[in-house]
C-alpha cells in the first residue's frame, strides 16, 4: 500500500513539473520583459544597486588601460558620482548595446521587448526607442572590412538547449556599459545568454571579452526580467532623447560642467 | 574652469556638507545637484508646466520679500511615470494656485525638485 502510495506521489510530481515546463514554449522570448533584479550596471560591481550593496560585489578585472579609461569617465552615480561629468547619455548619445541591455532607469523604463521570427529577432529598448536586430539564419559574424564599429554592434543567435546564445561584434567605443562609467573598446566581444526559468521570468547573463580594457572574460550578474503582459496591449512611449528637451532641462538646473 | 570658480565650488560643497546637504544622483550629464533635505512649503501662480523628458517641471511666480521671483520647481520623474499615477499635461496650469515642498538646488536659489505639490489646494501623488 505504501508503495502504491508513494509511486503515485512521484507519478503526481513528475506530471506536474511536466506540465509547468510544458506550459511555456522554452525557445519563445517574444514579449515585453521588466527588469526584476536589483542590479543597475553591468555586473555587481560597488554603487551598483540603487540603495544598497549587493552581497559579493567587486570590482572589473581592468587592465591598466582599462583602469584609466575608466577613470577618464566621469559617471553621475555611484561611488565615482563627480560634479563634472561626461556621461554620453546627458548628451543624448546612443547608449550602445550592452547599456541598453542592463537596462538601468527606473521602472517603467527598465525594460526591453522581443519580436521574434525564425531567422531573426528584434530587440526594442523603450528607454531612447532604440533597437538591435539578432540574425537566427546560421549566418557568420562579420570579418575584415565588413566589420566596423556601430552603437549595438553586429549580432547572431542560436540555441544551446533550450538557452538563446546571442554573439555580437563591432562596437562604437564611445558608449559605456553602464552608467558607472565602465568603458569597452571596438574589439570587445559580447556573449550573451537568455533562458526562460518559467512562463513569466527571463534570466540574462552577458559575458564580454576585452582584452585592451579587460584581463579576463567579465560576466555580468544574472539579470531577471518578468514579464509584463499588459504593456503588449498598450501603444508604444517613444521615449527618444530630444536634444531641445535634453539641453533645455539641462540648461534649467545645471551649472555648465558637462565635460566632453 | 577658472581657478576661482573651483575654489567657490569648493567652498559651497564645504559648506553644504556643513549644512547636511549632498548632491543626490543624477544622469543627465553634469550638475543636477539637489540638497537632501526638503524645504518649504512655498507658494506661488503657475506661469508654465512643461510636461516632457527627461523630467517634468514648471514655472510660478513667488511674491518674495523684495517682489515677485521667477521659480522653477522640477520634478524627479518623466512624463511616463507621472501619467501612470494621474498626472497630465494639463495638471498645472497657468493661473493655478502651487504649493510645494522642494529640494534646493544647490547653486540656483530659485530652482527646486518637488518633493511634495498641492494643484488650488488638491494634492498630486508624488512619492511612489
Amino acid at each position: 500500500m505504501r508503495v502504491t502510495v508513494a509511486v503515485a506521489v512521484a507519478a503526481t510530481v513528475c506530471a506536474l513539473d511536466a506540465a509547468a515546463q510544458a506550459a511555456f514554449p522554452a525557445r519563445d522570448f517574444s514579449g515585453h520583459w521588466d527588469r526584476s533584479s536589483g542590479v543597475e550596471s553591468f555586473a555587481n560591481t560597488p554603487g551598483g544597486t540603487r540603495d544598497n550593496e549587493q552581497p559579493g560585489s567587486r570590482e572589473a578585472p581592468f587592465t591598466p588601460a582599462g583602469r584609466a579609461a575608466f577613470a577618464a569617465n566621469k559617471p553621475g552615480y555611484g561611488p565615482r558620482r563627480a560634479m563634472q561629468r561626461n556621461d554620453p547619455m546627458g548628451r543624448c548619445e546612443p547608449l550602445g548595446l550592452v547599456r541598453n541591455l542592463v537596462t538601468e532607469i527606473v521602472a517603467p523604463h527598465a525594460t526591453f521587448e522581443i519580436v521574434q521570427t525564425p531567422t531573426r529577432i528584434v530587440q526594442h529598448f523603450e528607454y531612447r526607442h532604440d533597437w538591435r536586430e539578432i540574425w537566427m539564419d546560421e549566418r557568420a559574424l562579420p570579418e575584415g572590412d565588413g566589420l566596423y564599429p556601430k552603437w549595438n554592434g553586429f549580432s547572431v543567435g542560436r540555441f544551446d538547449g533550450d538557452e538563446l546564445v546571442v554573439e555580437s561584434v563591432g562596437f562604437d567605443a564611445r558608449s559605456w556599459l553602464d552608467k558607472l562609467g565602465y568603458p569597452h573598446s571596438e574589439d570587445m566581444h559580447v556573449e550573451e545568454r537568455y533562458r526562460r526559468l518559467d512562463a513569466d521570468t527571463l534570466e540574462l547573463v552577458i559575458t564580454i571579452k576585452d582584452a585592451a580594457m579587460y584581463a579576463e572574460p567579465w560576466r555580468s550578474d544574472a539579470k531577471r526580467f518578468r514579464r509584463n503582459s499588459a504593456k503588449t496591449a498598450r501603444w508604444d512611449e517613444q521615449i527618444y532623447c530630444v536634444p531641445a528637451e535634453e539641453m533645455t532641462y539641462q540648461d534649467l538646473v545645471g551649472t555648465g560642467n558637462v565635460i566632453d | 574652469m577658472e581657478e576661482a570658480t573651483l575654489h567657490r565650488r569648493r567652498v559651497l560643497l564645504a559648506a553644504l556638507w556643513t549644512w547636511g546637504v549632498w548632491p543626490a544622483s543624477a544622469h543627465h550629464g553634469g550638475d543636477v545637484e539637489w540638497g537632501n533635505a526638503a524645504v518649504g512649503p512655498i507658494t506661488g501662480t503657475a506661469t508654465k508646466f512643461t510636461f516632457q523628458f527627461p523630467h517634468v517641471f514648471f514655472t510660478m511666480n513667488v511674491a518674495e520679500a523684495g517682489g515677485v521671483a521667477e521659480w522653477t520647481v522640477t520634478t524627479r520623474w518623466t512624463p511616463t511615470i507621472l501619467r501612470e499615477h494621474g498626472w497630465n499635461r494639463d495638471s498645472i496650469k497657468p493661473g493655478d494656485t502651487v504649493t510645494v515642498t522642494y529640494l534646493p538646488h544647490v547653486e540656483k536659489p530659485h530652482i527646486g525638485q518637488m518633493q511634495t505639490v498641492e494643484i488650488n489646494g488638491k494634492p498630486l501623488p508624488l512619492s511612489f
